[in-house]
């Protein structure tokens, strides 16, 4: 294993932490106000939220390849805000990732938000509690599950990117190339030995990451029977 | 000075599980008061507790308490729920899973310690031993004291019990019961109790309100309930004396499990 793979790897780990991380920060706030809102406009916004669950990857990347184009007024914004380029840089990939994976967060958290009785709230604000308050004391702790669900759902499902940062990552080492990617490239080179090392870690990770939420799930089903 | 009341005008259709109906009272209340709500089940108790709390908003009317406008769906005002200084036992408790029963009782009022308040208060509940313990590792009584301690926690100006003593044995019951007629008085809060037990309504009730189906069947103090519908409530009232007063009221002597309650008819609502 080269130092290359190292860095592949680190890559991979640092745009899936990243991207669970802001996505966790928009996902809750979002989820919660999805989960309340009663309108008819929250089947569209629900829709939109699902498209990349049903989308294939290439579609996504197509049309984030044109609005991350550096004439665009997004590509613009970033870079006199920011300083950074869209295309082919890191943040780009964050950006993308994030929109990639927003059903893998959004959906478990308003599932989560949803499932919860409402008389819970309820209780808190009549004790005097304000909205953020009820949030952080009585909601988020009592939908830790979900949470567990969305995190880890978009960590890993940010590593299994492929279509979308082909598209507007390209396949820059130290920069854009990914294990995913990596493991494309190194098929594509005849390198099977290095592919079956990226794969192999994937899987593990994968696994890993599904067994976490299911002992999860399981461990709160006991609790139940135990009530 | 005119006592103080809680004014309710509401009307709001309530889909029940078998049928709809019209929940549609216009009544003063007094505050500051012990009150019983009763009614047969499905009568529209807990959504108008619930319209009270501002959980749930009426078709059309409004809520007054004392010289608060709670809520007036004329003027388009509502007063923010966590300003109205409400505490609420809910039929199904609400307790908060990650909390233990001593972080319930801190949560409300903000503190990071027991004080002598909350210590008396988990006396009376008699939850001292518990002060670890999560929900779900209480009985349903435990729990209930638990929501009852809650809702007491802040010095509420209205409780609202939404049948908060239904859970617990006779003794402790009346433990409690005897502590919040005790608690009304010395802090003067408004107590709307919702209970089907018709000793709770002739021992300590001041005012009793009767909901049938939507509509506000009676609405007096207890001794003024005609002996039907005690009878009607309790199924095991006795008639054991009749007297004609010299108004032209009557005085009824009930017998309701074992123990003797006296009920004034003024003559208007003889019948």
């Amino acid at each position: 294993m080269d130092w290359e793979f190292w860095q592949t790897l680190q890559l991979t780990f640092k745009l899936a932490g990243l991207t669970t991380l802001l996505l966790f920060l928009i996902g809750i706030p979002f989820a919660f106000y999805l989960a309340y809102l009663k309108s008819p406009w929250k089947p569209i916004l629900e829709s939109l939220i699902s498209l990349p669950l049903v989308l294939p990857p290439t579609v996504l990347g197509f049309y984030l390849l044109l609005f991350f184009n550096p004439d665009t007024f997004l590509s613009q914004w970033f870079r006199q805000i920011f300083g950074i380029n869209l295309l082919f840089s890191f943040p780009g990939l964050v950006l993308a990732s994030i929109i990639y994976s927003l059903p893998f967060m959004i959906q478990p958290l308003q599932a989560g938000f949803e499932n919860l009785p409402p008389n819970l709230a309820e209780a808190s604000y009549l004790l005097g509690k304000s909205k953020t308050t009820t949030l952080l004391k009585v909601i988020i702790p009592n939908i830790k599950p979900a949470i567990l669900s969305g995190l880890v759902l978009s960590f890993a499902h940010t590593v299994g990117e492929f279509g979308v940062i082909l598209m507007i990552g390209g396949n820059i080492p130290g920069v854009t190339k990914v294990a995913s990617i990596a493991i494309y490239d190194e098929v594509e080179s005849l390198n099977y030995a290095t592919a079956n090392q990226y794969a192999l870690v994937l899987i593990g990770m994968s696994f890993v990451f599904l067994f976490l939420i299911y002992f999860n799930n399981y461990q709160n089903k006991q609790a139940r029977k135990k009530q | 000075m005119k006592p103080p009341i809680i004014h309710i005008q509401v009307s709001k259709k309530i889909h029940g599980a078998s049928s709809s109906f019209l929940l549609e009272l216009d009544e003063k209340i007094p505050a500051r008061k012990f009150i019983i709500l009763t009614g047969p089940s499905g009568s529209g108790k807990t959504t108008l507790l619930k319209m009270i709390a501002g959980l749930e908003q009426p078709d059309s009317g409004h809520i007054h308490f004392e010289q608060t406008i709670w809520t007036d769906l004329k003027l388009h005002q509502f007063h923010p729920i966590r300003k109205r200084k409400i505490g609420m036992v809910f039929q199904d408790y609400a307790l908060f899973p990650n909390m233990t029963v001593q972080e319930h009782l801190l949560y409300g009022p903000s503190l990071k310690k027991l004080n002598p308040f909350l210590e008396e208060i988990l006396e009376v509940l008699e939850l001292e031993d518990f002060l670890n313990r999560y929900p779900a590792n209480l009985s349903g009584g435990q729990q209930q004291r638990v929501a009852l301690g809650r809702a007491l926690s802040t010095q509420p100006h209205l409780l609202l019990l939404d049948e908060a003593l239904s859970a617990l044995d006779t003794v402790l019951r009346k433990k409690i019961r005897t502590y919040l007629v005790g608690y009304q008085k010395k802090y003067q809060t408004s107590i709307i109790l919702v209970s089907h037990q018709i000793d709770e309504i002739l021992e300590i009730a001041d005012w009793v309100c009767l909901l049938e189906h939507g509509k506000l069947a009676q609405s007096g103090p207890p001794h003024q309930i005609p002996f039907q519908k005690i009878n009607a409530l309790a199924s095991k009232a006795t008639l054991l004396n009749r007297h004609l007063r010299k108004d032209g009221g009557e005085r009824l002597t009930i017998l309701v499990a074992g123990k003797s309650y006296h009920l004034e008819i003024p003559p208007e609502e003889q019948r």
